[in-house]
């Protein structure tokens, strides 16, 4: 009897053990490209390193206009993307003074955060989905109405899939030399984990960035201000 | 190979748990390689590699004839503290199943399981009568599975059901009884359901992963896609990307996807082959042991440490949901590895040829029915 029952419970590891060899090798070499591909589709993210737009100088080489880089604390709330619930929202909203909701109420959003905010926000970025702090690139320019004039305007879009906004000139000098000052966007590719996070070690450049060139206008600034008084007394006169 | 040699066959299980416990310490290695501490975990399995050999040393020692003596009381002895762990012990992942002295765990529930198989044994060789044997080995079960569900560790509760099915079979029970415990399995597993909502997530997730990658069936994709990377050879010791980053505790509930990553598919057939051999070994060791007692043990401890490994690698292969079972010797745990290597050694004393004295073999005639 002994003997009967012992066979049987051997007999049953062997196949079982049989049955696990086959599996394993499904998944590590008959399946492999498939699960492989599947795996880097979850894991693997691209993103866009912004081109910084060049600068705007004038004759002497007086910075008129440049790019100025600022992060964001954008903590999503729409159902299946964020785990941070009411209370961890409420928690951020006493560390980070102005996370507000935005006009959509699918995020709540604060611009501009201080270095130690950001220090304040390491625990939660790899604790929850949804937290995330976005890089965001402002144009900026001297602070005289005339210089602002010939410079012209620029505006933005976001790119959501990729979560970084470009900028664009709309007129004056911004649009005229608008494919100079934009330069070019590289590419990265990382691994993230379950919570977005980027994994150690796993981030590849796959495009360089190349920075936009710097324009340099045929006026001082001084020039530019006086000329701009002349014409506006001219048209008073 | 001589498995009633006196020298060769405790020789050959010491060296064969020595480098699995020597290559459980280089998966742990692998598996931790990327966090603050890599050496932190493998350390710590070192040492307890070191304090498993002596208790196994010690265990082997002991003639078997005395645990048979005493399985009443020594199963009393590992009985107390799995009870008492409700009231002392830490919680841990929503487990109440550690007593923490200082920064030293020790789960109660893994170091039974030699002794707990033991009392099974010893009071199967009490009853002759198929039915009553049954009832008093389901009885016992049931006194040792609740403080253990009451943790709730039901990993262990499965690997303790599976030992008293091991013992109840072996020892020639009708195969008709099995049917009761299988009824009474579907009350306990809607319950289970019902009362903890995560057993029921993990079914799902195991069913169609894909429809929750990132919640319940995250767990699965993930031992899918780690297995995919080991590939053939795998990715080599240290390279573990994946499961570093992906597998939830690659050092123990995954042990065995970390493993493969590691070191492929060619590389992890010795660790289920290994296994096959040591039920095979243990098989061989009973068919010549000197009483029933001895080959009910032998076999059922052997059963129950390769059932243990073969429901892990089951999970880790996707052919099982997620336990939380961890793979005896590779997997991150003091009182596993201790309680294996424990295992181990009272079954090396029981495969001992020794004088008789009359008591194991008076006690257990008639045992198997």
């Amino acid at each position: 009897m002994f003997k009967n029952r012992n066979k049987i419970i051997i007999a049953v590891f062997i196949a079982w053990a049989c049955l696990i060899t086959f599996r394993l090798f499904n998944y590590t070499v008959y399946s492999r490209d498939h699960y492989l591909e599947e795996g880097n589709r979850h894991a693997l993210r691209s993103g866009i390193i912004p081109a910084a737009r060049g600068k705007i100088l004038d004759r002497n080489g007086q910075v008129l206009a440049w790019t100025q880089r600022y992060n964001d604390l954008v903590v999503e709330t729409y159902p299946g993307i964020c785990l941070a619930n009411t209370a961890v929202i409420k928690e951020l909203q006493g560390k980070i003074k102005g996370l507000s909701p935005d006009k959509e109420k699918e995020k709540y959003i604060k611009r501009n955060l201080l270095p130690s905010e950001i220090y304040a926000l390491k625990d939660y970025l790899s604790r929850y989905q949804g937290i995330r702090i976005v890089p965001r690139l402002e144009r900026r320019y001297v602070d005289y109405p005339e210089v602002r004039k010939i410079l012209g305007t620029v505006d933005s879009y976001e790119e959501r899939d990729y979560g970084v906004v470009r900028i664009f000139g709309v007129s004056g000098t911004e649009r005229k030399y608008d494919q100079h000052l934009k330069g070019m966007d590289g590419e990265y590719e990382v691994m993230q984990d379950r919570n977005r996070n980027w994994i150690p070690g796993t981030w590849k450049l796959k495009t360089e960035m190349r920075p936009g060139d710097d324009i340099r206008l045929e006026s001082s600034l001084e020039e530019i201000i006086s000329r701009d008084r002349k014409t506006d007394e001219g048209r008073k006169l | 190979m001589d498995f009633r040699g006196t020298v060769t066959f405790p020789l050959f299980v010491h060296a064969v748990l020595l480098l699995l416990g020597l290559w459980g310490c280089l998966a742990i290695y692998n598996a931790t390689v990327y966090s603050n501490a890599p050496f932190h975990f493998a350390l710590r399995q070192f040492i307890w590699l070191i304090i498993g050999f002596a208790c196994m040393f010690c265990a082997s020692k002991i003639p078997f004839s005395q645990y048979m003596k005493h399985a009443p009381w020594l199963a009393a002895a590992f009985f107390i503290p799995l009870v008492l762990v409700l009231f002392l012990g830490v919680r841990i992942n929503g487990m109440r199943g550690w007593y923490a002295f200082g920064s030293v765990f020790i789960q109660p529930s893994e170091m039974a399981k030699p002794f707990y198989i033991l009392v099974l044994c010893w009071i199967s060789s009490l009853s002759a009568g198929s039915l009553k044997k049954f009832m008093l080995l389901m009885m016992m079960a049931l006194v040792w599975l609740l403080p253990v569900a009451a943790q709730p560790d039901f990993g262990t509760v499965i690997i303790y059901v599976f030992g008293m099915l091991a013992v109840y079979l072996i020892s020639g029970g009708s195969y008709l009884m099995l049917v009761f415990p299988f009824l009474a399995a579907i009350p306990a597993s809607i319950w289970v359901i019902l009362e903890k909502p995560y057993v029921l997530m993990r079914l799902k997730g195991f069913i169609d992963p894909m429809a929750d990658p990132t919640g319940s069936g995250w767990h699965i994709m993930q031992f899918h896609y780690t297995l995919a990377r080991g590939g053939f050879f795998g990715v080599n010791w240290g390279n573990c990307l994946w499961a570093n980053s992906y597998l939830p505790l690659s050092y123990s509930d995954s042990a065995f996807a970390s493993l493969t990553e590691a070191i492929g598919f060619i590389g992890v057939l010795p660790v289920i082959f290994g296994f096959s051999l040591f039920a095979y070994v243990g098989y061989r060791l009973a068919e010549r042991a000197d009483s029933d007692f001895r080959r009910l043990f032998i076999c059922s401890m052997t059963a129950m440490i390769t059932f243990q490994a073969f429901v892990h690698i089951s999970v880790n292969v996707g052919l099982m949901p997620p336990t939380g079972i961890t793979l005896p010797m590779f997997s991150y745990g003091g009182s596993s590895l201790v309680s294996t290597m424990l295992g181990a050694g009272i079954i090396l004393s029981a495969a001992k040829k020794e004088p008789e004295n009359g008591h194991g073999r008076d006690q257990a005639s008639g045992l198997m029915n």
